[in-house]
């Protein structure tokens, strides 16, 4: 995370609009964990709404 | 005078054993970084953008490889590598099977493939559990815009119209793709996915000569890669799919507000709303040391 807190890498992400909001690792891999606890009710309408 | 020098021997000895044991455990503690900084040491890692160039991954990632060097001990030289095609997949899978998991290679595609992957989507190629996350740069904000030839400048006009809006995608498995499909299945917009463009800024220029009329785009890329379109009032945003609206965008209305079902309501929260924390992933190959996916975690 040491180079999201960088200054002149936040500087130069400010002059190219890009938003800085970041999350680490370890938060990333639990929220794509809560991905796959989706409703299992919900799967099949949703495999027909994205195909 | 015997038993002194005994003494001696036996404070000498006590000291030597002393001393070897805290030269071990500076050597255990320093280990990782001196066998990191030589394994990086004039190596190159490989950021691999499932888009094309030009586009707001293609952006996020040349400005942080811009600056990620000084921070892996070693300073390794970063270069970046577009992979674009099948809606991020090709780069997606490339990463979990071909890549070799030695570090060197990070992957950065839309994480709405990870909801694909549950549904069984053909050409998903990886599984997402076996990834080694190191973070994402931002949490996108997910909005619809139109074209001014849309006329629509409204949701309630939107959800009036008889007209039905081509949006541009990339793929199934693509936030600009997955929202607007789910969106005109739970709150009945009508609209049209029109797929196959190789990253947002293929979009962009579809969408400058006419080709599709709207896109669903993060709030952040809008920002940066859709500026001109914005300030010339090119595209207007309609709404947006987050749960609470966006401050600098407050009369934006938010997709949910519209949801008239239980179910809609349902399938809007778990699914659209899910996908921003998760959207923008760097990962590192599965099997990948464990001491530099923590070094690469640390320091990007």
């Amino acid at each position: 995370m040491s180079t999201m807190k960088d200054q002149e890498f936040l500087a130069d992400a400010a002059k190219a609009k890009l938003d800085i909001n970041p999350l680490d690792g370890t938060t990333l891999e639990t929220n794509v964990k809560e991905v796959f606890k989706l409703d299992s009710a919900l799967i099949p309408r949703l495999r027909e709404i994205l195909k | 005078m015997h038993g002194k020098l005994r003494d001696r021997r036996l404070y000498a000895r006590c000291l030597s054993s002393v001393l070897t044991l805290i030269v071990a455990i500076a050597l255990c503690y320093a280990t990782p970084v001196f066998s990191q900084e030589s394994f990086y040491k004039d190596k190159v890692i490989r950021i691999v953008v499932a888009t094309a160039a030009g586009g707001g991954y293609d952006l996020y990632t040349r400005t942080i490889a811009r600056h990620l060097r000084k921070y892996i001990p070693g300073e390794p030289t970063i270069v970046v590598e577009n992979m674009p095609g099948a809606g991020h997949l090709i780069g997606a899978n490339y990463v979990y099977k071909v890549a070799k998991p030695d570090g060197l290679t990070i992957g950065h595609f839309i994480g709405s493939l990870f909801l694909q992957q549950l549904l069984g989507k053909p050409g998903v190629e990886f599984d997402a559990l076996k990834f080694n996350y190191i973070g994402v740069p931002a949490q996108d904000n997910y909005m619809i815009g139109l074209s001014k030839t849309t006329g629509i400048t409204s949701m309630e006009q939107w959800i009036a119209s008889k007209r039905i809006v081509k949006i541009g995608g990339i793929g199934a498995g693509s936030a600009t793709d997955d929202i607007p499909k789910v969106l005109a299945a739970t709150i009945g917009l009508p609209l049209q996915v029109v797929a196959g463009y190789k990253g947002t800024s293929e979009v962009r220029l579809a969408f400058n000569s006419g080709e599709i009329e709207g896109i669903c785009n993060a709030w952040e890329s809008f920002k940066s890669t859709w500026r001109k379109e914005l300030d010339d009032n090119e595209v207007t945003l309609i709404l947006q799919a987050i749960p609470v609206r966006h401050r600098e965008v407050p009369n934006v209305p938010l997709a949910i507000d519209y949801a008239k079902t239980d179910e809609a309501k349902r399938m809007i929260r778990s699914v659209i709303h899910t996908i921003a924390p998760t959207v923008r992933p760097y990962v590192l190959p599965p099997g990948t040391p464990k001491d530099r996916v923590e070094t690469l975690r640390g320091h990007s």
